[in-house]
C-alpha cells in the first residue's frame, strides 16, 4: 500500500485545509497545512489513523524562501509508510500552535524549537529551556542561519533553580557515566515527582554540520555523538545521503550489518555489567566485562580500533575482510555464545534477575502513549523493531526473531537484552556465511544534488534512531536533525519513577539504557538545598 | 609495574589505527591532509616565504583520512598508541618548506617541491616537451592561464599564415 | 601487599567513549594494575588522582571550577582528543575547549577513544613509574 491512500483520506476529510501535496516515493509523502487547521490535521493523522511519531524538525529557510519550516514526521506501521505534516511560517511570524495536548510526546521537540529558533509554541503547558543554560540570552538562537557556529556568548552556565525538599542525583556520581541530573521530590520515602534535567552534554553538533564540515567529514562527527552507539548514527546519516545519491554494493551492505550487530552485542553486555554493578552483584559485573572483551577484539580486528570504527563512507565501506579475519570472528562469536549461555543458566544469575521483578513498571498503554522505543517498548509487550518494520542494509536477507516479553518491569528489559544478544550472534553468522563477492565502494557517486530531503532510520541498541536531512550547497548539509532513541524513552522515566522507593531511583533510570550523549540535552532542576546521593544501595521492595 | 611489558597485554592487531608517522623527505607541502582532517589537527599556513605544516597529535582522532589523501605516501598510520606525556608541546610535529615565486608577477604561490612533483608526474605519463612545461609550471595560475592563451593565439596566427 | 589507589573521575561533556574505556582499565580483570587496588571515590578531596574527560560544555563549567578549588596538589590527568585539545568540536559555541583551559593538567593522554593500556600508561607516568616516549619534531627543508 502506498502513501497516496493516507493522503487521499486526509484530503477528503479536511479539503481546503491541505494547501499542497507532494509525493516523494511510493511510501513517503508531504502535505502542507494551514496554521489555523493544523491542530485538527495532526490530531487526526496521529491519533485516529494510528501513527507513531518518528521525529519533528524546525528549519530556518529564510535565506532561501523567506520562511521557517516545521516538519512533523509520522510513521504508519501497517503500511510501512511515512508522512510529513508541514507547517510554514513567514519570517515575521514568531509563534506556532502547540500540539502537546493532542500528541503528548511532542513535549521536548517543541521546547527545542523554541530554544534553537526563537519560535514560541502557543499553549504549551511547560515552556522551559531544555539544553542551553538558564542565563543564556533569549535572542541568541543557535540554529538560525545568522548565528555563527563559533560565536562566544557571555554566560556562566547556570543550572535550573531547585524547589524546597529536592533530592538530586548527579551530574557528578561514580555510578553515572554521563552527566545528567535526576531531581526527585519524595514523601515518606516514596517518589512523588521526578524530573530529568539535561543539557550537560550539549556540544552544538547539528550546528557544526551546517557549514564547517563537508559531506565526507560528517560521518566522523556522527560517530562521535555517542561512544557506545556511534556506529548507528553514522549509518543513519550515510543511509539518508545514499537515498539521494546512490546505493552501495551488496558486499558493503553485509559488512555494515555485521558491524552493526557487533555494536549491539557490546552495548548490551555493557548494560548488563553496569546494571549488575549498581545493584551490588560485582562478581557478575566483572565476568560480563571479561566476556565483552571478546567482542571488542572482533571490532579491533575488523576495523582497526576498539570503538569509533570509522568504517563508513558515502557509497560503501573503507575496509574489506579476508578469510583469516572471518575465521577469527566466528571463533570469538562462538566463545561468547557458550560463555554467556552458561552464565545465564547458572542459579546465581537467575536469583539476581528475580530480584528485579516488579520494579519500574511501565504499562503497555503508557508505553504506547509516550511512544517509547527499543527494548523498553519490547519489554512492555509492543512489537516494534526498525529492522523488521522499515528494513535496511542486509536485514531483509537474514533470519531472526524480534524478542518481545510481557513483563513491563526491569526484569523484562534485562531479559529482552539478553535474548537479543543470541539473535545478533545468529545474524552475524548468517552474514559471514553468505558474504557476496564484489566491490566495497560504489564509484559512480559524483554529485549530490542540493535542497533534497531525506530520512535515515536504523535500530540502535537502545531503540529507533531517526535522522532528518536536507542537502545544501557547496558540498555541505543545510539541516541535520538527530533524534536519538533515548530522546523518546527519557520522557517515560518520570512515569516509571512515580511511587518507587527513593533507593531504587538510580536502577530504574538506568533500565532504559540511557545514552544522554545521544540526546545532547540536559534539564536540571535544583532546589535551595543539595543532597549528595549515596551510590551504594541495594534493591528494596 | 616497572616495565612496559606488564602494561601491554598483547600486541595490537595488524592495521591498527595508531599515531600517524610522517616522512618529511617525502612530504611536498601540498596541504591535502590539512584539507581532509575532520578536527583540523593538521594546519597549513604560509609565513615569511615558507609553508608550515603542523600536526597536533593531541587533537587527532586517528581516522586515517590523511593517509588516504596524501599523494606521495608521506603519512602512514602506525600502531603506536602509547602517547601520554606531561607537556602538550611534545605532541607537535612542524615542517617548513620553501615557497616558489611566480616568474612573471613575483607572487609566492606554491612550494618548490609541489612544482617538481607535478612535473615529474607528467613526465611519467609520457609528455615529451618537458622544457615548455617546466617554464609554465613556475608561473602562478593566473599568469599561466595568460601564457597559455598567448601560445594558443600564436599558433592560430601561424596556421592562418599571418606570422 | 597491594597499595591502594583512590581515583576520582568526571565526564565534562564527552561522548562517553573514553569513560567506558577508563572503566575497563580500572575494573576489568584483563587490564587492571596488578600491584594496586583501585577504588573509585565520590569526592575529589578523598582521591589521589583526578581523571577528567570531555571538552568542557557550558553547564559543566561550574563543576570543573569546583574541582579547581578542591584539587590542592593532586595530579590531574586529561584523557582523549576532547580532553587534550577540544576534539572535533574545539571551536563550537557550546564547548570551552580542552581541560587545560580551566585547570593545570599534569598528564595528557591522546586517543579517540583511548585504549585501556594507554590509560594505565598515563597513570604510571603520573605516579612517576614511567616516562614519556614522544618528543616534538621539527623539520626545515635543507
Amino acid at each position: 500500500m502506498s502513501i497516496i491512500t493516507v493522503i487521499n483520506e486526509l484530503s477528503e476529510k479536511f479539503k481546503d485545509a491541505i494547501l499542497e501535496k507532494q509525493i516523494l516515493t511510493e511510501k513517503f509523502g508531504i502535505i502542507k497545512v494551514d496554521k489555523n487547521t493544523f491542530l485538527d490535521v495532526i490530531d487526526y493523522a496521529y491519533n485516529a489513523l494510528g501513527g507513531h511519531l518518528l521525529t519533528m524538525a524546525g528549519t530556518d529557510l529564510t535565506p532561501i524562501i523567506g520562511k521557517y519550516v516545521l516538519d512533523y514526521v509520522i510513521g504508519y506501521l501497517r503500511d510501512r509508510t511515512k508522512l510529513i505534516v508541514r507547517l510554514e511560517l513567514k519570517s515575521n511570524e514568531k509563534s506556532f500552535p502547540s500540539a502537546v495536548l493532542k500528541v503528548p510526546c511532542l513535549d521536548y521537540y517543541e521546547r527545542e524549537v523554541m530554544e534553537m529558533l526563537g519560535l514560541t509554541p502557543e499553549g504549551h503547558p511547560n515552556p522551559k529551556r531544555l539544553l542551553l543554560p538558564e542565563d543564556w540570552p533569549s535572542d541568541a538562537t543557535p540554529l538560525n542561519k545568522s548565528f555563527e557556529y563559533n560565536k562566544r556568548v557571555e554566560t556562566k552556565g547556570e543550572t535550573y533553580p531547585l524547589k524546597k525538599g529536592a533530592i538530586t542525583i548527579g551530574p557528578v556520581n561514580p555510578e553515572l557515566e554521563e552527566p545528567i541530573r535526576l531531581i526527585l521530590y519524595a514523601e515518606n520515602g516514596k517518589i512523588k515527582e521526578a524530573i530529568v534535567e539535561q543539557g550537560f552534554n550539549y556540544r552544538g553538533i547539528e550546528k557544526l554540520a551546517e557549514g564547517k564540515l563537508n559531506y565526507e567529514k560528517i560521518h566522523f562527527l556522527a560517530e562521535r555523538i555517542c561512544g557506545i552507539c556511534g556506529y548507528t548514527h553514522s549509518e543513519c546519516y550515510v543511509q539518508a545521503i545514499e537515498k539521494i545519491a546512490g546505493e552501495p554494493p551488496e558486499r558493503a551492505k553485509y559488512l555494515r550489518t555485521i558491524m552493526l550487530e557487533v555494536e549491539r552485542i557490546h552495548s548490551h553486555l555493557l548494560w548488563l555489567a553496569i546494571a549488575a554493578k549498581v545493584i551490588g552483584y560485582v562478581d557478575g559485573a566483572l565476568k560480563l566485562l571479561h566476556i565483552r572483551e571478546l567482542i571488542m577484539d572482533v571490532a579491533e580486528l575488523v576495523t582497526g580500533s576498539r570503538k569509533m570504527y570509522g568504517l563508513m563512507t558515502i557509497g560503501g565501506v573503507r575496509r574489506d575482510i579476508d578469510d583469516k579475519i572471518k575465521e577469527k570472528v566466528k571463533e570469538n562469536i562462538k566463545k561468547i555464545e557458550s560463555e554467556f549461555r552458561s552464565m545465564l543458566e547458572a542459579q546465581e544469575f537467575k536469583d539476581v534477575l528475580n530480584k528485579l521483578k516488579g520494579i519500574g513498571i511501565l504499562s503497555k498503554e503508557d508505553a504506547k502513549k509516550l511512544s517509547v522505543v527499543g527494548p523498553t517498548a519490547r519489554a512492555s509487550g509492543i512489537k516494534t523493531d526498525i529492522r523488521k518494520d522499515y528494513p535496511y542494509e542486509a536485514y531483509k536477507d537474514v533470519d531472526f526473531e524480534v524478542q518481545v516479553v510481557d513483563a513491563e518491569d526491569i526484569y523484562g528489559r534485562a531479559i529482552v537484552r539478553a535474548y537479543e544478544i543470541f539473535e545478533s550472534i545468529k545474524i552475524i553468522e548468517q552474514c559471514l556465511d553468505n558474504l557476496p563477492e564484489g566491490p566495497i565502494i560504489n564509484d559512480d557517486i559524483e554529485f549530490i544534488p542540493e535542497m533534497k530531503l531525506s530520512i535515515g532510520m536504523s535500530e540502535a541498541p537502545r531503540g529507533a534512531d531517526v535522522h532528518y536531512l536536507i542537502t545544501g550547497r557547496n558540498n555541505t548539509v543545510y539541516r541535520w536533525r538527530v533524534r536519538a532513541p533515548t530522546y523518546a524513552n527519557i520522557q517515560a522515566v518520570p512515569k516509571m519513577l512515580e511511587g518507587e522507593p527513593v533507593d531504587n531511583a538510580l536502577v530504574v533510570y538506568l533500565s532504559i539504557d540511557p545514552c544522554i550523549a545521544c540526546c545532547e540535552r540536559v534539564i536540571v532542576i535544583e532546589n535551595g538545598k543539595r543532597y549528595y546521593y549515596r551510590p551504594k544501595f541495594r534493591i528494596r521492595r | 609495574m616497572s616495565s612496559i611489558k606488564e602494561i601491554i597485554k598483547r600486541e595490537p592487531f595488524e592495521k591498527f589505527r595508531g599515531k600517524p608517522e610522517v616522512d618529511p623527505t617525502k612530504c611536498i607541502g601540498c596541504a591535502a591532509c590539512a584539507n581532509a582532517c575532520p578536527p583540523q589537527a593538521i594546519i597549513a599556513r604560509d609565513e615569511d616565504g615558507f609553508r608550515i605544516i603542523e600536526f597536533s597529535f593531541g587533537r587527532c582522532i586517528f581516522c586515517g583520512r590523511c593517509e588516504e589523501s596524501c599523494p606521495t605516501g608521506a603519512v602512514k598510520l602506525s600502531s603506536n598508541y602509547l602517547l601520554a606525556t606531561t607537556t602538550k608541546d611534545d605532541l607537535k610535529l612542524v615542517m617548513k618548506f620553501r615557497l616558489a615565486k611566480c616568474r612573471k608577477c613575483g607572487r609566492l604561490f606554491a612550494t618548490e617541491r609541489q612544482i617538481e612533483h607535478a612535473i615529474s608526474e607528467v613526465e611519467k605519463a609520457g609528455y615529451t616537451n618537458i622544457e615548455d612545461l617546466r617554464e609554465a609550471q613556475y608561473y602562478c595560475p593566473e599568469c599561466r592561464a595568460k601564457l597559455f592563451a598567448e601560445r594558443v593565439l600564436l599558433s592560430l596566427k601561424f596556421f592562418r599564415g599571418e606570422v | 601487599m597491594m597499595a591502594k589507589l583512590k581515583i576520582f573521575k568526571m565526564n565534562t561533556g564527552s561522548c562517553n567513549g573514553c569513560d567506558i574505556e577508563i572503566l575497563d582499565a580500572l575494573l576489568s580483570p584483563r587490564f587492571k594494575l596488578k600491584k594496586y587496588e583501585i577504588e573509585i571515590v565520590e569526592k575529589p578531596e578523598e582521591a589521589d588522582l583526578i581523571i577528567l574527560s570531555g571538552p568542557i560544555t557550558l553547564k559543566m563549567r561550574k563543576f570543573v571550577a569546583e574541582i579547581k578549588k578542591k584539587a590542592n596538589g593532586k595530579k590531574i590527568i586529561a584523557v582523549g582528543s576532547c580532553g587534550v585539545e577540544g576534539g572535533i568540536w574545539f571551536d563550537s559555541f557550546a564547548t570551552y575547549g580542552g581541560i587545560d583551559k580551566m585547570l593545570d593538567v599534569d598528564v595528557f593522554i591522546p586517543g579517540c577513544p583511548v585504549k585501556p593500556e594507554a590509560v594505565i600508561y598515563g597513570i604510571a607516568i603520573a605516579l612517576g613509574l614511567e616516562s614519556p616516549r614522544i618528543k616534538r619534531v621539527e623539520y626545515q627543508e635543507p
